[in-house]
């Protein structure tokens, strides 16, 4: 869309005073989303090469596996272009380079004179309350983005969402109704159609969200978008709603494709690539909306706002297979960029290498510049396409070329152990994810599974008392999922009960044992084993301990039989057939402090016959029943649980806890 | 006589636990090693582990007979007592058939998934703790000697879907002047071929049995466990029964079943407890006879009333006391002491004809 009045005369009034401040400074652009925070960085770019500074822009893809390998290469080939970088190229794209060498060399190349413009900068790494989820690539983010702001060898501008910080900083406020400054380009018409049945002005809208409208209302008409207004309290509802007329008209067909597509370019695009993108349906008047409305531009690349490239609507629309031709068609079209050169070829070479990798292809030949950039090809060949020997391939190359690359040893480690291949190199990737990154919750949890697994419980309960000691619930509620539950889960279900309950036990407060079903599941289970490990057992075990002393029976005996009132009932499980008897385990509730008492008894064939709608024939060990007593002659009922299975534990990760038996030949 | 207080250095003692299901022997060879064989659950944890904590000694050899679940309740808890220098199984083979079951009891089988996981992983890492018995093979334990009698390797791989209990590992364990014969649940027609394959005298003249198989008799449906090649002999020989609690339960109390059979060859029974709860709980030791033991006069079952003149008999549950054993005691010359006899055990003998 083109860039408003307004959003001009802000560069043109924060230019000179950046241009002008000291060369060590951060300026900050605070606003909310659709404020034009990223439309002022570009902007900004200009403004400042027009006044002789050396302008690089750094707008990586946000929170994802090669976060920190885009800001790199686009320092670096920011800093080429302005003849910073000489020769240093070839380390910088070297993955046998470490990261932090590739910073000092970076940063080193930076003068007074650059200006490093930062877009949406607090989300290149994941959020703060949850440090410990970072993959190895965010820390890696995270070290670069301190080097820029703490050594202060330049001007750094960046733009982040309104908070509290004192910093200077320049305020985006929301657009206050005034039209004027903002282009609509070829639908200003519609705008004020829209604007006039709305009533100007459009009170409290964003930059973003008045376009948006407008485009919604080219979609359907200003009649049908003033009649809902304001029916939606947030941009993600105009999204969605706009999404679905998109998708319902023939007409914008090719914009819808546009829309469900660009969202998997991480990098601007060529208008070239916008009509790749938009398909056999794509109309000029499709793209005229999608450039006048929705997308920004600079330097003729379009870029899609982050409301549209994040919306629920866009991971829903593509189907697996029309994702997988996506990424062929945006490898095979970065593979034709790449040959053709240019001045920030490596970067469309990274994007070549997303896709490719994305795909679970090995060999497309795009070359590899970074370790981190192996963890997307990794993911899809063992998420994805359940290669795990493949994928082990890929991360032990990954930490041969970064061996302080926890997520890599992480997930060395668990590709081997999926497969139950070489418990020796299993443990120690597990072990070395852990020492460089002791917060993990899903490094400890994978950790002691494996030991559990692998038979090893001693062993399991010293490392879980590590893991207790070195990760805080407090600061992370997330670690009780993350930590407790799977660790809990294989112990339950490798009837460890003593440890499971100490590890459920942990789980602070307790009622989150009742509040999370997957818990709750665990803590009946643990209940149920340790009753019949104790005892014996009369429930099956869908029936909560809970309700199992209810004074109602739970299966349907009726209240009274033969004009003879129910007087009394007990749960019973068939231990054993023995000819014409059925030997029974039953028992009575607890009373008081005193546990639930069991005894055993029989029934003959005759009597189960006489008393259910069952046949005896039918009956076998471990059948769960109920019977009733009807007078005190002990007239009797019975109504039997149905012969089912019961299966709701969570699933485990990795799936098989018998796979190191099953590989030995010790399992079936 | 309950537990002995202290072990005398020069003597080997057998314990034999058995509640009702499961059963336990824990053997302390002089002068300090432990041979324990299967597990079940006494007081509320592995039985074994009551003698080793309580007395001391070296971790020397863990044997599990078969995979079958009431002889391994607590096996993991025993494995996870320290590193053992000898771990014995034959099969090792799990019957996973209790991954979807509503029963909450079979669940508890999955702990064989651990017991067989730190088999695997100690065979692997340490090779010279391994022992598997097939027929033939040996381990030295001290001065001792243990040879596993069952299975033959050639037959339990060529009949792997069998009844686990015959291709469970009976052994010898030979130490000076005694031997003990601890029949696992090896049930007939194996006994004529294990005698067969032995010296016959080595089976049957044994100073001390744990009895096959809960001294299973032959039914229309099993051929039971008792043979002559084992149990035709001096009628002093110290015999002990695990009962099994399953159904109408074994040993059988029947004239011409079970225990009477048993009582042909020995004149004193040991049985390390019953599955139910009785009057001579407390009683070291209940000494009564099989008649009085079949008519339920001593010990008396306790039972409870329920509606219509039917009758409940209460089962042995949520106790953490110890219980259910009986232990034997020899030295090198073969010379017996008195047993103890722990609460709930009881010591049968036939009235006289
Ligand atoms: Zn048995």
């Amino acid at each position: 869309m083109p860039v408003s009045q307004e959003l001009i005369d802000r560069a043109t009034e924060l230019g000179p005073s950046i241009a002008d401040g000291p060369a060590k400074k951060s300026w900050i652009i605070k606003g909310n989303y659709g404020t034009g925070k990223s439309a002022l960085l570009q902007l900004l770019r200009q403004q400042l090469s027009n006044r002789n500074l050396r302008p690089i822009f750094l707008a990586p893809p946000k929170k994802a596996f090669d976060t920190g390998t885009f800001a790199a290469l686009q320092l670096a080939t920011g800093l080429r272009s302005h003849g910073q970088l000489n020769g240093e190229m070839g380390d910088i794209i070297n993955p046998s380079v470490p990261w932090q060498q590739k910073v000092d060399l970076l940063v080193g190349c930076l003068r007074e004179d650059n200006v490093v413009l930062c877009d949406d900068l607090e989300r290149w790494t994941t959020p703060s309350f949850d440090p410990s989820f970072c993959p190895f690539t965010h820390r890696n983010v995270e070290n670069l983005r301190q080097r820029l702001l703490t050594e202060q060898r330049c001007r750094v501008v960046f733009t982040t969402r309104p908070s509290g910080s004192p910093e200077e900083n320049y305020w985006l406020p929301k657009y206050t109704g005034n039209a004027s400054g903002i282009s609509f380009g070829q639908f200003a018409d519609v705008y004020h159609d829209l604007a006039n049945r709305i009533g100007v002005p459009l009170q409290g809208v964003t930059w973003f969200e008045a376009r948006l409208l407008t485009a919604w209302a080219v979609v359907t008409s200003p009649a049908n978008v003033a009649s809902e207004f304001p029916s939606w309290n947030d941009t993600w509802a105009i999204v969605g709603r706009f999404f679905t007329a998109v998708s319902k008209s023939d007409k914008w067909q090719g914009l819808g494709s546009l829309l469900s597509r660009l969202p998997h370019v991480r990098t601007a695009v060529s208008s070239e690539l916008l009509g790749i993108l938009g398909g056999g349906n794509f109309s000029e008047e499709c793209k005229c909306v999608a450039t006048d409305l929705l997308l920004t531009e600079c330097d003729g690349q379009f870029s899609i706002p982050r409301f549209l490239r994040q919306h629920k609507w866009v991971k829903d629309s593509l189907i697996s297979k029309e994702l997988t031709e996506l990424h062929k068609d945006l490898k095979n079209h970065f593979k034709i960029q790449v040959n053709a050169g240019g001045d920030a070829v490596e970067l469309l070479e990274a994007e070549g290498f997303y896709h490719s990798a994305t795909l679970g292809n090995q060999d497309d030949g795009f070359r590899l510049f970074f370790a981190e950039q192996l963890h997307a090809l990794g993911k899809t060949l063992s998420f994805e396409k359940k290669d795990y020997a493949a994928a082990v391939i890929v991360y032990r190359k990954s930490v041969e070329l970064a061996p302080d690359n926890d997520y890599g040893h992480h997930y060395l480690g668990y590709n081997l152990d999926v497969q139950a291949e070489s418990a020796e190199e299993t443990e120690s990737a597990y072990m070395r994810a852990i020492k460089l990154n002791t917060d993990h919750p899903w490094y400890w949890s994978r950790w002691i599974n494996f030991l559990i697994t692998t038979g090893r419980i001693g062993e399991a309960r010293s490392q879980w008392r590590e893991a207790i000691a070195a990760l805080d619930p407090i600061e992370n509620m997330g670690i009780y999922h993350s930590l407790h539950l799977p660790v809990a889960n294989l112990l339950a279900q490798r009837a460890q009960i003593d440890f499971a309950k100490q590890v459920l036990d942990d789980v602070d407060p307790p009622q989150l044992l009742k509040q999370d079903n997957r818990f709750q599941s665990l803590h009946d289970y643990c209940i149920a084993l340790k009753e019949a490990q104790e005892a014996d057992a009369v429930f099956p075990l869908k029936i909560s301990p809970d309700n199992w002393w209810t004074t109602h029976p739970h299966l349907g005996l009726p209240t009274s039989f033969a004009g003879k009132a129910l007087i009394r009932w007990v749960p019973a499980r068939v231990d054993a057939i023995e000819g014409d008897v059925a030997c029974l385990v039953s028992a009575h509730p607890p009373q008081d402090d005193s546990p639930a008492e069991y005894f055993k008894w029989t029934l003959s064939r005759q009597e189960f016959n006489d008393a259910s709608t069952e046949r005896f024939a039918g009956l076998t060990e471990d059948r769960f029943l109920e019977v009733g007593f009807y007078g005190a002659d002990g007239l009797i009922r019975i109504c039997l649980h149905p012969d089912e299975q019961w299966d709701n534990l969570t699933r485990l990760d990795p799936p098989d806890p018998l796979r190191y038996l099953r590989k030995a030949g010790w399992a079936q | 006589m309950m537990q002995p207080k202290q072990l005398e250095d020069d003597r080997l003692y057998m314990f034999v636990f058995g509640p009702g299901f499961g059963e336990s022997i824990a053997i302390r060879i002089p002068p300090n090693d432990w041979v324990v064989v299967d597990s079940c659950l006494v007081g509320g944890s592995a039985a074994a582990k009551h003698p080793i904590a309580q007395y001391g000694g070296q971790l020397s050899c863990l044997v599990l007979t078969h995979p079958h679940r009431d002889h391994y309740p607590g096996f993991d808890s025993l494995l996870e007592l320290g590193q053992w220098d000898v771990l014995g199984a034959s099969d090792t083979t799990l019957d996973i058939d209790y991954q979807k079951t509503a029963n909450p009891k079979k669940r508890l089988n999955a702990t064989l998934e651990q017991v067989m996981s730190t088999y695997l992983q100690q065979w692997t890492i340490r090779p010279q703790c391994t022992w598997r018995t097939w027929r033939g093979a040996t381990k030295k334990i001290g001065v001792a000697t243990l040879t596993s009698v069952h299975p033959d390797e050639k037959w339990a791989q060529a009949n792997a879907g069998a009844n686990p209990n015959n291709l469970s590992s009976a052994i010898l364990l030979e130490w000076e002047g005694v031997r003990l014969l601890l029949g696992a649940d090896v049930e007939n027609p194996f006994w004529q071929e294990i005698t067969e394959k032995f010296d016959a005298r080595l089976i049957s003249q044994h100073t001390a049995a744990k009895v096959p198989h809960h001294g299973s008799h032959a039914t229309s449906h099993s051929q039971g466990a008792i043979h002559k090649g084992w149990s035709a002999g001096d009628d002093n020989r110290n015999w002990v029964v695990t009962p099994y609690n399953k159904g109408r339960g074994l040993p059988s109390k029947e004239d011409g079943e079970g225990a009477d059979q048993l009582l042909d060859s020995v004149s004193v029974l040991a049985l390390t407890g019953l599955p139910i709860r009785h009057s001579a709980q407390q009683d070291s030791p209940c000494e009564t006879t099989r008649q009085a033991w079949r008519d339920g006069t001593k010990p008396k079952p306790i039972t409870i009333d329920l509606p219509g003149d039917r009758v409940g008999t209460l089962t042995q549950t949520h106790d953490s006391s110890l219980k259910c054993y009986v232990v034997f005691s020899f030295t090198a010359d073969g010379t017996q002491y008195p047993p103890h006899y722990g609460p709930g055990s009881i010591q049968i003998r036939n009235e006289e004809s």
